[in-house]
């Protein structure tokens, strides 16, 4: 996979910001979920591989664009071997008119696999060596925890999707838990949670909890498979609930993509304190991760408030996304000095 | 960034040959302009752009560039698309490798254009010219790009006729394999010659003879210049007795040297018959008549070897592939024959006439005939192209000498000219565009609305449909919308337009009739399926404001990976192509813009059936109809609608037997049976094979019936299996495309040798049937309007089966497409793995 600028993968729902006109922000192909967060934010857009080696012409050609597009600030959306050469290169060539940042979107309960704590101690060479201006995180605290950190939270941006884009269908009773296989992801309780929340009709799926159908009755189960796109936004809307309940997350992008199409999504305590006060934000938390049979309770809550009054939850929704991008907008800005 | 005196001229020339890499008239040509560039004094910045692989044609090319053109000219390398990180790019990238299609050429002239858009940037500002050879259409995505109004906007760009592959197989008609690729070749470059700002020439009968047969009088009117360009002499010694050369110079008879190379309207043929007849003659002539020269095809080449008597081998020889020296050395001692059928000046010819040899020419050629230049008997020899008067002449040519030389002094190019001023383009812009119509239509399903509903809201940013100015229509038909119902309601919530068209599909005609009467002047056609990119609104808005001349206006599409939802390939569309409108329909995408009044030129075929976009874009080309495609993408196609039928024999045949009765031939071309062009004109399935089966899913039995699950994807056995189980009908499902389906096809595999066989059969329901009514259907071979069930069928252990199953009346898109299986009567279920491999949905094949 290339480098590519500006792809409309990456420009398609993003938001427009004056002031971020000269702001690169460089994410990976491979890596979906800070790929997405990348693409909705303001300013431009590079994706470069994670495995496949960046060649000596690659770099140049993307210097050449860095140089024509006059970009000021690159800001490195997770970190690998290729963006640590991209970073060498860039400095190397524009030296200290271009600000390089870095923005990880870890947390800690990924540690155990050592690349992450390994990309994490390059980067704090990286900036001890004034390559990197600055090392920013989406993980609340992250800075409290750990030394040479932005103290500040990056707010992510949720998907700038005009409202009725996607019909939402008035009386639905389905949730959606468009989860991965792997324990972090929490996929099994999700289902048996859903399953068990008596407002719930049907649980659709993107994977099939194999095993799961000689314990547990699977009756409510629909597996719609992997979706992506437009396809994934409109199985969002057409749903009452999206649920994930993961173990361990920043900011599940899933999230914000469910609140894009005016759908609602359950997650485990994010924690994130310019929310401390937000009724969605109270509404869509569950601490029941690893009871299902408690989880459902909170399934039955959130589905409960979209059967009673989905107008109110449409504006809770459309209230949060408003102050969400105003917050958003600020740490970037604050962060890169715009 | 290199600095150019305001008065300056700053001239591009791109090329894929210059001297002194490699042989070639067109390098030659230019390395002279630079020479001569540099012998004034250096009155213009020259600027060269050449491909990629020229540099790698050999390891020293860079320093060997360097040397020739060091202060006189900057050299420019096209990048490699490959290493440009735009998305445009890396589509044309992977489209290069496909060769003899319109991706290919696409993207070589994309190349151009972004190394010409490159050496800009570098240079900090634009070039005055840019000049084309009007061979290989390799301007094609320049001059589209300023016709677009993307790019070169205070550039002149110019064509010089050299020789295009379409006048030379006009004169070689016979000697080649037709193809589409030479149509998109031709085409591309007759497009360069009708946009070009600027044609220039070395000679007017030539310039007339390019006009003439491209038909392009009256777009060249004012815009043609014809300037001899300047001649170096030679670097051979004419004297040379080289070693290895064969001897003859103890003989009293002239030598004759062919020296062109060895292709078919150079007419080596009449130089080696015209040398037989001469020998057969005059026996005792001790002359030879040596062809000293190059070629590639090999079987032409031993043709022509052929045409020698065996006896007469070495009063005729074929020197191939020789060295310059060694060449200079044979041209030192002969007759030059230049029989040539076509040339656009012949520098050879001149050269050896500035050398003093005796120079024979064939006065049918353009260049040499009824020319100031040439003048017979004076400083050339001329014969009318006849092996006999060849012959003639050649024995006129032992006692004559030259009486004078041939003028060679070069006219002041074209950029140097104060007298000379190219007119402007576009000439008929109105700067004037109203509103745009977006026109929605092509809904199968309820679903395929959802869809495209969602794309089209993101163009209310691009649109002004709040002001008035633009409107967004619906075309829905009755068939499946309701005037009241909630698809029309949202419509019109935006402030868009819903309306309800009869039927299922209406005629083409209808719905040609149905946008005539629209008000805005513009419209831009927006089938299901296909996903603008909101870019290019603006893009077409500009482009028809700046050009009231162009009636069509697109760009390419990309194709995105259904899997990844990644960029996965580039179709390409060529515009203004009618002779590869011939056989394929890849001259403007289903999703482009189209100014009103062409319909009321080129009205829908309702003849086409569901082929009328594709009829009438080839119609457009084929009658001059003005159509633009921007080297950008316009949006993107939906997998499940990039395998639609993109024409057919059938279409193909009858367009073409239209042209000819429109051109008054008594032959009916329906008489001829037209290739299919390589993007094929079958129409191909939406396939859900391997992984894609993983998302089967068990809806009958239900609940935990054995230790292992009954239906589950075996990565070790490449499907789904969906085991039977004694007393019971197993049914996997999974959800259907959006559209509508016309049949569904599964391959069954019995993947185990011991086993008594078990019996499967599928079904396909619409989204809300219920379970009892598909598990009653299946039982019984019940079909309703919402169910369609195929037969049962054994399959044996180890055997495979195919269930074809039409099922266009029940589907309604997002379907639930039902795997089944069950153990036959007095069966058991043990090892019965039977594995379903392959689903394929076809969709829609009703052509009318």
């Amino acid at each position: 996979m290339k480098p590519l600028f500006d792809s409309r993968q990456m420009t398609q729902y993003m938001h427009e910001v004056e002031g971020f006109e000269r702001v690169l922000h460089v994410a990976h192909h491979e890596w979906h979920g800070i790929r997405h967060a990348t693409a909705y934010g303001p300013g431009h857009k590079l994706l470069i591989s994670a495995n496949s080696p960046l060649s000596p012409e690659d770099k140049e050609s993307i210097a050449a664009h860095v140089d024509a597009l006059g970009i000021r600030h690159v800001v490195f959306q997770g970190f690998s071997d290729n963006a640590d050469q991209l970073l060498l290169h860039l400095k190397g060539r524009f030296g200290p008119d271009l600000r390089c940042h870095a923005v990880t979107h870890v947390t800690t309960a990924q540690f155990d696999h050592a690349y992450e704590m390994q990309i994490q101690a390059r980067l704090l060479t990286r900036k001890r060596y004034g390559q990197i201006d600055n090392i920013a995180s989406v993980k609340p605290d992250f800075g409290l925890a750990f030394e040479d950190y932005w103290p500040g939270l990056i707010v992510n941006f949720a998907p700038n999707i005009p409202a009725g884009a996607f019909v939402r269908e008035a009386n639905t009773m389905d949730a959606y838990a468009p989860l991965d296989i792997g324990w972090r992801k929490n996929m099994f309780t999700n289902i048996v949670g859903a399953s068990l929340a008596r407002n719930v009709e049907r649980v659709k799926t993107a994977n099939f909890p194999n095993g799961l159908e000689s314990i547990y009755n699977l009756e409510k189960l629909s597996l719609v498979g992997y979706l992506r796109g437009r396809q994934l936004f409109a199985e969002m809307a057409n749903s009452a609930l999206v649920i994930v309940a993961t173990l361990a997350e920043c900011q599940p992008m899933t999230q914000l993509e469910a609140f894009a199409v005016g759908t609602p999504a359950l997650t485990g305590p994010l924690r994130i304190a310019d929310f401390a006060e937000d009724p969605l934000i109270e509404l869509c938390t569950s601490d029941k991760l690893d009871n299902p049979a408690l989880l459902a309770r909170d399934i039955e809550k959130a589905v409960d408030a979209v059967k009673t009054d989905p107008e109110a939850v449409a504006q809770m929704i459309a209230s949060h996304l408003r102050h969400r991008h105003v917050i958003a907008v600020q740490r970037y800005a604050e962060l890169l000095g715009l | 960034m290199s600095s150019t005196p305001k008065d300056r001229p700053v001239v591009c020339f791109v090329t894929n040959e210059l001297y002194p890499l490699g042989p070639g008239g067109i390098g030659r040509m230019l390395y002279n302009f630079a020479k001569h560039n540099e012998a004034m004094g250096m009155p213009a910045d020259l600027h060269f752009l050449v491909p990629p692989e020229l540099m790698q044609a050999r390891p020293d090319a860079a320093s060997v560039l360097d040397a020739a053109f060091d202060d006189i000219a900057e050299i420019h390398v096209c990048p490699d698309l490959e290493q440009v990180p735009e998305a445009v790019a890396q589509l044309f990238a992977r489209a290069a490798t496909h060769p003899w299609t319109l991706e290919q050429h696409v993207a070589q002239s994309y190349q151009f254009y972004v190394g010409l858009r490159e050496a800009e940037r570098r240079r900090g500002a634009p070039f005055d010219f840019i000049e084309f050879p009007d061979f290989g259409g390799w301007g094609l995505a320049s001059v589209e790009a300023k016709r677009a109004g993307l790019a070169f906007e205070h550039t002149r760009i110019c064509a010089r006729i050299h020789s295009t592959q379409g006048i030379l197989y006009r004169v070689e008609r016979f000697s080649h394999h037709p193809s589409n690729w030479l149509g998109i070749l031709f085409d591309a470059e007759r497009h360069l010659l009708a946009h070009a700002d600027l044609i220039a020439g070395h000679d007017q009968a030539v310039m007339r003879f390019n006009e003439q047969h491209y038909g392009l009088a009256e777009r060249w009117e004012g815009r043609t210049i014809a300037e001899f360009p300047p001649i170096l002499s030679g670097t051979g010694d004419m004297s040379a007795k080289d070693e290895g050369v064969d001897d003859n110079l103890d003989s009293p008879d002239p030598d004759f040297i062919f020296s062109s190379r060895l292709q078919q309207f150079k007419r080596p043929d009449v130089f080696v018959r015209a040398a037989v007849a001469f020998l057969e003659k005059h026996p005792s002539y001790e002359g030879k008549f040596r062809l000293v020269s190059y070629g590639w095809d090999d079987r032409y080449i031993a043709a022509l070897e052929d045409l020698v008597p065996l006896d007469l081998k070495d009063r005729i020889p074929f020197v191939l592939n020789t060295s310059s020296a060694q060449r200079d050395a044979y041209l030192s001692r002969s007759t030059v024959v230049v029989p040539s059928d076509y040339e656009s000046l012949c520098l050879f010819a001149f050269e050896a006439a500035q050398m003093g040899r005796k120079v024979i020419l064939n006065g049918k050629c353009p260049p040499f005939g009824n020319v100031e230049r040439w003048r017979d008997g004076e400083n050339c020899l001329l014969f009318d192209g006849s092996v006999e008067a060849l012959v003639a002449v050649m024995e006129r040519s032992k006692d004559w000498t030259p009486k004078g030389a041939v003028e060679t002094k070069a006219d002041p190019p074209y950029w140097l000219r104060k007298d000379f001023e190219v007119p402007r383009v576009p000439a008929r812009s109105d700067a004037r565009v109203g509103g745009i119509t977006v026109v929605c239509y092509g809904f199968e399903t309820v679903a395929e609305f959802e869809q495209h509903f969602s794309a089209v809201v993101h163009l209310e940013a691009a649109l002004d449909t709040a002001g008035g100015r633009d409107e967004i229509r619906f075309l829905l038909p009755r068939a499946l919308f309701r005037p009241q119902g909630p698809e029309v309601r949202r419509i019109k919530e935006r402030g868009w337009i819903a309306e309800l068209t009869s039927g299922v599909s209406e005629s083409p005609e209808t719905l040609c009739n149905r946008l005539k009467a629209l008000e805005n002047e513009v419209l831009f056609l927006y089938p299901c399926g296909y996903e603008v990119w909101p870019d290019f609104i603006e893009s077409g808005r500009i482009a028809l404001k700046r050009d009231s001349s162009i009636g069509l206006f697109g760009g390419h599409i990309e194709l995105v990976d259904p899997n990844t939802a990644r960029s996965d390939y580039v179709r390409a569309y060529g515009g203004e192509m009618p002779s590869s409108a011939l056989l394929s329909s890849r001259i403007a995408p289903p999703l482009t813009f189209v100014r009103r009044k062409v319909l009321d030129r080129v009205p829908f075929d309702a003849r086409a059936g569901n082929m009328w976009f594709e009829v009438f874009v080839r119609e457009c080309a084929f009658r001059g109809e003005r159509i633009a495609i921007a080297p950008v993408i316009a949006g993107s196609l939906d997998a499940l609608h990039a395998n639609a039928q993109e024409t057919s024999k059938k279409i193909s045949g009858g367009l073409m037997d239209s042209i000819g009765l429109r051109a008054g031939f008594s032959s009916r071309l329906l008489a001829i049976d037209p290739v299919e062009p390589p993007e094929g004109s079958a129409p191909r399935p939406y396939v859900i094979a391997g992984e894609g089966l993983r998302v089967v899913s068990r809806i009958h039995p239900k609940g935990a019936l054995r230790e292992w699950e009954p239906v589950a994807y075996r990565e070790d056995l490449g499907g789904v299996l969906i085991h039977p189980l004694l007393g019971q009908i197993t049914i996997g499902e999974l959800r259907g495309p959006p559209r509508r389906i016309g049949r569904v096809v599964v391959e069954v595999w019995n993947a185990h040798t011991d086993n008594s066989g078990a019996e499967v059969a599928i079904a396909l329901a619409s989204g809300d049937a219920d379970g009892k009514k598909i598990l009653e259907g299946l039982a019984q071979g019940k079909e309703d309007r919402q169910l369609a069930v195929s037969a049962w069928h054994l399959v044996e252990p180890e055997c495979r089966v195919r269930i074809e199953l039409p099922v266009f009346g029940a589907s309604a898109g997002l379907d639930r497409l039902l795997l089944a299986t069950r153990v036959p009567p007095g069966g058991q279920e043990t090892n019965c793995h039977l594995v379903f491999h392959r689903v394929e949905a076809w969709f829609n094949e009703n052509l009318l």
